[in-house]
């Protein structure tokens, strides 16, 4: 009796069972068209309307001539398509502008989510008297409105010589930032069973080859979480950069972006929506990745190699 | 490793641990000999995993010590014990494939530098897996497994590697009933053929039967007795333990011994039922004491019996046609085996006889074995 009980449990699973019961006597009854339903989708439809009419403009617009532009106004669909207004922010702003916004937002992610990760594992797993208190205080650092600070920080990174340059930003950004890291990660630290981490001390490894080993692994989720949303701050952050750094200088995207609106010649419609759309498109893009990490996060993260 | 038949593996001297308001161990002595399968047994909540935890070095006693191999290790990490230990929900790492959870153990820095010349990863890993049965397991990942399984692959990469001692903390707990059977058979043929120190918490007695060369029950952090499996059943230390080894559990009926006799308490004069085997003198008298008697050993046959009368509560009859009967006495329910064909009615007066030999006394207070009833000295009693 021992082992036929233990054979079967031995054995590969079958998956020709789940097969027969999913073609089941069940045929899926069709969605009816109730005055419910239509009237749903008409409101989502004009929701999604008003959400991407803006974006389709901006698109319209960054295609057509900047003469278009100023005689005819705003239209539906452009006269002519042309790729100059792209092509003419990309060779003005790509160096430094672009470059400068790539650089920032991604060492600054790279450091706050590391030292946030490392900060969370360390109020998670390791118990200390007044260990809420030293969490809510880091947290509360980020509730400050960082124009409240401006004008000290400004003075600061002038008299340590850092004005206008990208180490002042990434450094910025950093501090900004990881408080909200640490306290995004920390969830996640907490998910990881700690067994899993006691399992690996007893198996020989010492407590950081540990973290490195199993804790990390299993926050990939949460660390790539956590960055796209830190990157995506320190991508879109305009006040330090307006007041620490200068246009051509260490100036980001955003700034540029603001030269653009006030250059001498008027609103320079074109080249605007040329550049807001290539300083969107990487938003877009993680913000798509997050929702796919979202929707696929359980298996990607804690259970699945 | 130095190696001879009395060596002591593991040992606890006087250690303790306290958790908040809880102690959950309280100066426990213990000493794990080498090659022996030690059985920690008890409740939920007894300090079994504190005691494992303990060894493994994932706790620090607040006092007494933890010795392994002669050496005092409380400041060492878990890392450099060297101890191999399941965890109660098997703890597989979740990004790793069964194959690399079994070998993690064998890819730690020291155990790479002690596996010099020594039989590869690959050789290894497979032979554990084999002797496992989950070889064609190995490339799965572990959220394809089922739960028979996990505790496999967990058992797996406790045994894996040359450790000092194996601590498993209720690795079959969580199985259902028919694989935990299984398992137990198949992890006594493991336990025999590996010949490694275990220490095995459970809280199973027929688990704790079976596997342990020796067991140590254990109430509240307080090791109670620490004997070989036919000492704990039949020289229980105490009460508890009693109640814990066997089953149906042991009957607990009231009585006194006065002049050296042992009596029933509840039976209208005090029936008595021999003499009492470690009364000095004749005139040796002791407060209440609770006389224990397993359910096979009080029994039922139609007739008179030891003066034990009781109401008949339930009746359960196997397949095999044998059974017991549930009688609430003075001193609450009582279990006896029927001798007769004949069975009783629900509500029915019975009069159980107690085998007097069989019988084990206990002091009412302390709950502390005191001794038994000397056989054939009730007849010249009455």
């Amino acid at each position: 009796m021992t082992t036929s009980s233990l054979e079967e449990n031995v054995g590969p699973a079958t998956s020709e069972t789940r097969s027969t019961v999913a073609i089941g006597d069940f045929s899926q009854e069709k969605a009816k068209w109730t005055v419910g339903r239509m009237l749903a989708h008409l409101v989502l439809v004009i929701f999604a309307f008003v959400i991407l009419f803006p974006f389709y403009w901006m698109l319209v617009t960054s295609v057509r001539p900047q003469t278009a532009i100023s005689t005819a106004g705003a239209v539906l669909w452009p006269e002519e398509i042309t790729f100059f207004n792209y092509e003419q922010v990309i060779a003005a702003h790509l160096y430094p502008a672009i470059m400068n916004s790539f650089v920032a937002g991604i060492v600054s992610t790279i450091l706050a989510v590391a030292l946030g990760t490392l900060a969370a594992y360390g109020l998670e797993r390791y118990r200390f008297r007044g260990r809420e208190d030293v969490a809510f205080f880091i947290l509360s650092q980020r509730m400050m409105p960082p124009i409240a600070i401006a004008i000290p920080i400004l003075l600061i990174i002038r008299s340590i010589g850092l004005a206008d340059s990208l180490l002042a930003l990434i450094l910025l950004y950093t501090v900004f930032n990881l408080p909200l890291a640490m306290w995004i990660m920390r969830s996640f630290v907490r998910s990881v069973p700690v067994e899993l981490e006691e399992a690996a001390l007893v198996d020989g490894y010492r407590p950081f080859t540990v973290f490195m080993k199993i804790t990390v692994p299993l926050l990939r989720v949460g660390v790539a979480v956590t960055a796209i949303f830190i990157f995506i701050f320190a991508w879109n952050e305009f006040l330090f950069a307006l007041i620490i750094t200068t246009h051509g200088g260490a100036g980001t995207l955003p700034l540029a972006l603001a030269t653009l609106a006030g250059s001498p010649w008027g609103i320079e419609w074109g080249p605007m929506m040329a550049l807001s759309l290539i300083a969107i498109l990487p938003v877009l893009l993680l913000y798509a990745t997050v929702v796919l990490f979202l929707s696929r996060g359980v298996n990607l993260g804690g259970v699945r190699g | 490793m130095t190696a001879s038949a009395a060596t002591l593996t593991v040992e606890l001297r006087n250690a303790s641990k306290r958790f908040g308001k809880i102690q959950a161990l309280d100066e426990a002595n213990l000493a794990v000999r080498e090659g022996e399968c030690l059985v920690i047994a008890g409740p939920s909540g007894a300090g079994k995993t504190t005691l494992l935890r303990l060894v493994a070095g994932l706790e620090k006693p607040d006092s007494g010590d933890v010795v392994i191999e002669g050496r005092t290790v409380n400041k060492d990490g878990a890392w450099v014990r060297r101890t191999g230990m399941t965890f109660e929900n098997y703890a597989l790492y979740p990004h790793l494939t069964v194959r690399d959870n079994i070998a993690f153990p064998l890819r730690s820095k020291a155990a790479r530098n002690s596996a010099n010349g020594k039989e590869s990863e690959e050789s290894r890993v497979r032979r554990i897996a084999e002797m496992l049965r989950i070889e064609e397991l190995l490339d799965r990942q572990t959220d394809q497994l089922s739960g028979g399984q996990r505790q496999r692959v967990s058992l797996a990469r406790c045994l894996v590697r040359e450790a000092v001692v194996f601590l498993l903390d209720e690795p079959l707990a969580h199985l259902d009933a028919k694989l935990r059977l299984a398992m137990r058979t198949e992890f006594k043929r493991m336990v025999s053929k590996l010949n490694a120190t275990m220490i095995y918490a459970t809280h199973d007695y027929r688990e704790a039967m079976a596997l342990g060369d020796r067991i140590a029950v254990i109430q509240e952090g307080q090791i109670i007795q620490v004997d070989t499996p036919k000492r704990i059943f039949d020289q229980p230390a105490s009460l508890l333990v009693a109640r814990f080894a066997g089953h149906p559990p042991i009957n607990t009926i009231e009585g006194s011994i006065e002049g050296g006799l042992v009596r029933l308490s509840d039976a209208g004069e005090g029936a008595v039922l021999g003499a009492y085997s470690a009364a000095d003198d004749v005139n040796f008298s002791h407060g209440p004491v609770i006389i224990g008697v397993r359910p096979m050993d009080c029994t039922w046959d139609g007739g008179a019996g030891s003066g034990l009368e009781g109401i008949v509560r339930a009746v359960k009859v196997r397949q095999d046609n044998t059974g017991t009967v549930l009688a609430e006495t003075g001193s609450g329910l009582v279990e006896a085996t029927l001798a007769t064909s004949a069975r009783p009615q629900f509500g029915d007066r019975i009069d159980i006889r107690i085998e007097e030999d069989r019988s084990l006394i206990f002091d009412k207070e302390s709950e502390r074995l005191l001794g038994r009833i000397v056989p054939g000295a009730s007849k010249g009693a009455h």
